[in-house]
């Protein structure tokens, strides 16, 4: 089983999500924003990241921003229930984003415990090839 | 004694004769008699007193002396003739006598031939004085001692109005009695009584003005008089002639009549009026030629004319432009009439000018007025309308014609269609604002109203109308215009529409965001739930209900998200055939048996951009709306073809991009839907279904969708008929065709000066040094914000600092900027970012107003935005560092 850190600012959502995850077998870390994740990601090591995109603090695009800059190749399924920028004139995805930032994955809001799991499952596994 | 009377007899120096009785014999003569008559004595005394008369005095002669009888007679007058013929008069006295005893007569002569002479003389000057009298321009009359009327002149009777034998002999106070008690009594006896010359004049006596003088002499009363009421009239005239043209408001100037050539005739006279009007004192204008008051835009045809009838010498009417002192032009409207002297030659010109510079402006200003609204009134889209309130006549531009197909050279001339044009439900509100707005002294007003089109059919306008009243206030005439307002009003209605779900967009978006947290939960933690509660039938039924409440709340949320363009889209380029065919059973299954379905599809369709799951979703929406509106059954159409939306149609629709599109139509035979469902229609929540049919999201999504594809929905309907929504969706892009495009115009944006680029992404950065150098760019680069600084440390020369906003490392794209601005002042700086501009301004990463690039560039935003930078740079500096 693996070490999973999840960020996410609503306290519902992250137990929520850590309940799922540790019902799965895996250990679960939780963070608040990317701040709390970021030093969490010092003080420990772990095989996947699950981070929030819109958080106080540090937000999710500087968070995986932050992860890649330190070189770390840790899968990350972003998720949120945010879609788009708002107000923009072209709307940004705000998961495109992300994966353009370097996440590895992403998960809409709201999700099963199942799609979560799926999604996990398939960054854990190496390549198919 | 004898011999005495012989002496005195015979020596008497006028002649004397004794001549008988009775035979009428000389019986003695004196020598006197003899030396005057040229007879000798002897002589004599052979004739008698018939010998010394002309012959036709003798019978008076013998009747005379028979009379007399032989007494003495008084002096008489006769005529005696000398022996050489000639006659002159005699006095003769004869007294009677005896002589040698017989009855005689002594008589003496005495010649008074002088005399008389002098007294046909004395006649003669007296009828020439009377004569003379006559003549004089004077009244004359004398007055004898006893006031008596001796003499009065021609003149005096033709004054006084009466003959002069009614006059001569009376008495004056009696002939006038209005004279007694006046001035007249007065002063002659003054006159008389002092004898000294009076004179005064009177108006009272007679009505009119005399002026009298009054000379005494031997006599009495010499006395002339003259009538001065004309010269005093005549004066009286000259006076206000003069005050009146030296006071008059027009210009008078007169002028000598020559020359004519240069320098022209000299002014001899100006009054008041040129001095105010000119500025030019009397003393400098004296003397010279009117022409001194011409200047350059004097009018040389006016000029002309004016020479050419003084010299004829005609009376001249015309309008000029003269200059005042100060150099001011000022029109005058002149008139010029030759004056003629004594002689019969034209001694003088007189110039009498108006100033009409008020009415020439005037007269400007309205010809300029009247050309700019003519021009106003051809040009205007505007219908134009002057309404007489008086005649309620109606005069309307060409607009009217133009916009709603009124011809008005065929309309009545009353205000008829002004009033019958206004569609019914708006008549009379509009009719009693007008009339309201001038009775109550309004001066304008503004009502919109329906005005029907010559077709038939109702335009929206705008009225504007301006009354014009006369000085008493009453409204004569109101003019004003009709705009047609139908476009802009149906635009705004429709932007109205697309503001109020681009609120509720927003609003929904926001909301989601949340929602969908809560949902996580609840969906996670009902599954968990439900996964435990396995055995416990009930439990297990209460944790899997909330688990599906919560899916379909995230299904409400996605429908929400999907009509406020809010979910996120995987557009792709697809074949909007391959589409619809494999939706077929899909759609006959869902329609059921009551419906025919029937699919077009044009040959090349071209390909469409779009997110073929929500597509799909979206047209079986549609395809539910037809069935629905078909209870009864009915037919389905599908089309899809390719269709171009022109750049009018977009001015109609203003959420349309005009080009090409692919167009997917569904219609059906249904019930159709009016003008205000149509409006409402793409309202999230509206629906016509019954209460729990529909949810009102339907045409929401469908509508979100498409404009999130950066599509176009449009609805045709009718009431009975059915309806057919059209989906315009934008065309997958030839790369080809943007790739040219792109390399054209990438070569028009070359440069050579010098650029830093600062980006941690080798990928990125290699291809923007790459990029920047093929424009003709020197590149230098920097990996971080550190390395950056360095560079600009060194002696190195740039005139743009190209960099990321986020780095790794202490120093980001802010702080590098900060520190450029601090090493080198003036070094203009271009941001780039993957983030939007709102996103990275909003964050505090950047102040609002720098420059931004944003990720991902085409090639020729990048050449665009720096070549823009670094000229906006070289042009507010002077130069580059």
């Amino acid at each position: 089983m693996a070490a999973i850190l999840v960020v996410d600012d609503d306290e519902l959502v992250n137990t929520t999500v850590r309940l799922q995850l540790e019902a799965a077998g895996h250990t679960v870390n939780a963070a608040r924003h990317g701040g709390e994740g970021l030093k969490a990601l010092d003080r420990n090591t772990f095989d996947l990241v699950i981070s929030d995109i819109l958080m106080p603090e540090v937000e999710g695009f500087e968070f995986i921003r932050a992860i890649r800059g330190r070189g770390l190749s840790i899968p990350i399924i972003a998720i949120t229930g945010g879609t788009f920028w708002a107000g923009t004139k072209r709307d940004l995805d705000l998961l495109d984003i992300s994966v353009k930032l370097g996440a590895t994955t992403m998960v809409r809001k709201p999700f099963t415990g199942r799609q979560l799991l799926a999604a996990v499952e398939s960054c854990l596994r190496p390549p198919a090839n | 004694m004898t011999s005495y009377y012989d002496d005195l007899f015979a020596s008497h120096p006028d002649p004397m004769w004794i001549f008988d009785l009775e035979t009428l014999a000389f019986l003695d003569v004196n020598q006197a008699a003899l030396s005057d008559y040229g007879y000798s004595r002897e002589q004599f005394l052979r004739m008698t007193l018939a010998d010394v008369r002309p012959e036709e005095d003798v019978p008076l002669m013998l009747g005379t002396i028979a009379e007399s009888k032989g007494r003495a007679t008084q002096p008489a007058l006769w005529r005696h003739k000398r022996r050489d013929g000639t006659v002159f008069d005699v006095e003769v006295r004869t007294h009677p006598i005896t002589f040698n005893g017989r009855k005689a007569k002594v008589a003496t002569l005495h010649n008074v031939s002088a005399l008389t002479a002098a007294r046909a003389h004395a006649r003669q000057l007296e009828q020439r004085l009377q004569r003379k009298l006559n003549r004089i321009s004077d009244g004359y009359y004398t007055l004898d001692r006893e006031w008596t009327i001796t003499f009065v002149n021609r003149k005096a009777c033709e004054l006084a109005g009466r003959k002069a034998e009614d006059l001569v002999g009376r008495n004056i106070w009696t002939a006038y009695p209005t004279m007694q008690n006046s001035v007249y009594e007065t002063e002659f006896k003054r006159a008389v009584a002092e004898q000294v010359q009076v004179e005064f004049t009177d108006h009272a006596r007679f009505g009119r003005w005399f002026e009298v003088r009054a000379f005494p002499n031997e006599e009495g009363l010499a006395v002339f008089f003259k009538d001065l009421s004309r010269q005093r009239r005549d004066e009286s005239q000259i006076q206000l002639l003069e005050a009146a043209v030296a006071h008059i408001n027009d210009i008078v100037i007169i002028t000598e009549a020559t020359p004519l050539s240069e320098p022209g005739p000299r002014i001899v006279y100006v009054n008041d009026a040129f001095t105010r009007i000119s500025g030019y004192r009397r003393e400098e204008a004296l003397g010279r030629s009117p022409r001194f008051l011409h200047g350059p835009d004097t009018q040389v045809t006016a000029r002309a004319e004016l020479t050419n009838a003084l010299s004829q010498q005609k009376p001249f009417r015309t309008e000029l432009i003269n200059y005042s002192k100060t150099q001011e032009e000022y029109w005058v409207e002149m008139e010029i009439v030759p004056i003629t002297g004594r002689a019969g030659t034209v001694t003088h010109f007189v110039a009498v000018q108006r100033d009409v510079t008020a009415r020439k402006r005037q007269e400007r200003a309205l010809a300029i007025s009247e050309e700019r609204f003519r021009i106003v009134s051809q040009t205007t889209s505007d219908v134009i309308w002057d309404w007489d309130i008086v005649t309620d006549h109606v005069w309307w531009n060409e607009g009217l014609k133009s916009t709603f197909g009124y011809d008005p050279a065929t309309l009545p001339e009353d205000s008829t269609l002004s009033i019958d044009g206004i569609v019914e439900k708006d008549r009379s509100r509009v009719e009693q604002a007008i009339y309201g707005a001038i009775a109550r002294g309004e001066n304008s007003w503004i009502e919109e109203y329906g005005f029907t089109r010559a077709d038939g059919t109702v335009a929206q306008v705008i009225e504007r109308g301006f009354v014009i009243r006369s000085t008493d206030g009453r409204a004569t005439r109101a003019v004003g215009t009709l705009v047609d307002v139908s476009d802009q009003r149906r635009l705004e209605a429709q932007l109205r529409q697309a503001q109020r779900l681009e609120a509720v967009g927003q609003l929904t978006g926001g909301i989601a965001h949340d929602f969908n947290n809560l949902l996580t939960v609840i969906l996670g933690n009902a599954e968990m739930l439900a996964e435990r509660l396995g055995n416990d039938a009930v439990m297990f039924q209460l944790a899997d209900m909330t688990r599906i409440a919560a899916e379909r709340g995230a299904e409400l949320t996605n429908r929400l998200l999907s009509f406020a363009r809010r979910q996120p889209l995987d557009p792709k380029a697809i074949d909007v055939r391959d589409l619809l065919q494999s939706m077929d059973g899909l759609l006959r299954r869902s329609l059921g048996e009551q419906i025919d379905i029937e699919m077009l599809f044009e040959g090349d369709v071209k390909r469409a951009l779009i997110d073929a799951a929500q597509l799909e979703s979206a047209l079986l929406n549609l395809c539910i709306n037809a069935r629905d509106a078909m209870a009864d059954g009915g037919r389905l159409t599908i089309e899809t073809q390719n269709a171009w939306l022109d750049d009018e149609y977009a001015a109609a629709n203003p959420d349309v991009t005009p080009g090409p599109y692919v167009m997917v139509a569904v219609s059906d035979t249904g019930t159709g839907m009016d003008a205000e469902t149509i409006a409402r229609a793409f309202e999230p929540f509206f629906t016509t279904k019954d209460v729990g049919k529909g949810s009102g999201l339907g045409l929401s999504m469908v509508y979100g969708f498409i404009r999130q594809s950066k599509g176009h929905v449009k609805i045709y309907s009718e009431l009975g008929v059915g309806t057919t929504t059209r989906l315009y969706l934008p065309l997958a892009p030839d790369d080809a065709a943007a790739a040219v495009q792109t390399e054209a115009s990438v070569a028009r944006q070359h440069g050579a000066e010098s650029i830093l680029v600062v980006e941690d992404d080798d990928l990125v950065r290699t291809h923007v040094a790459s990029t920047l150098g093929a424009l003709g760019y020197t590149v230098t680069i920097a990996r971080n914000g550190e390395e950056a600084v360095g560079l600009l440390n060194s002696p190195a020369a740039f005139d743009l600092l190209f960099t990321d906003v986020v780095m790794p490392g202490r120093i980001g794209g802010r702080q590098l900027a900060d520190a450029a601005a601090r090493i080198r002042p003036g070094l203009p700086v271009l941001f780039t970012s993957g983030y939007t501009e709102n996103a990275i301004v909003h964050n505090g990463r950047l102040d609002p107003g720098v420059h931004l690039l944003q990720k991902p560039y085409r090639k020729q935003d990048l050449a665009e935005k720096v070549r823009m930078i670094l000229d906006t740079s070289i042009s507010a500096s002077g130069g580059g560092s």
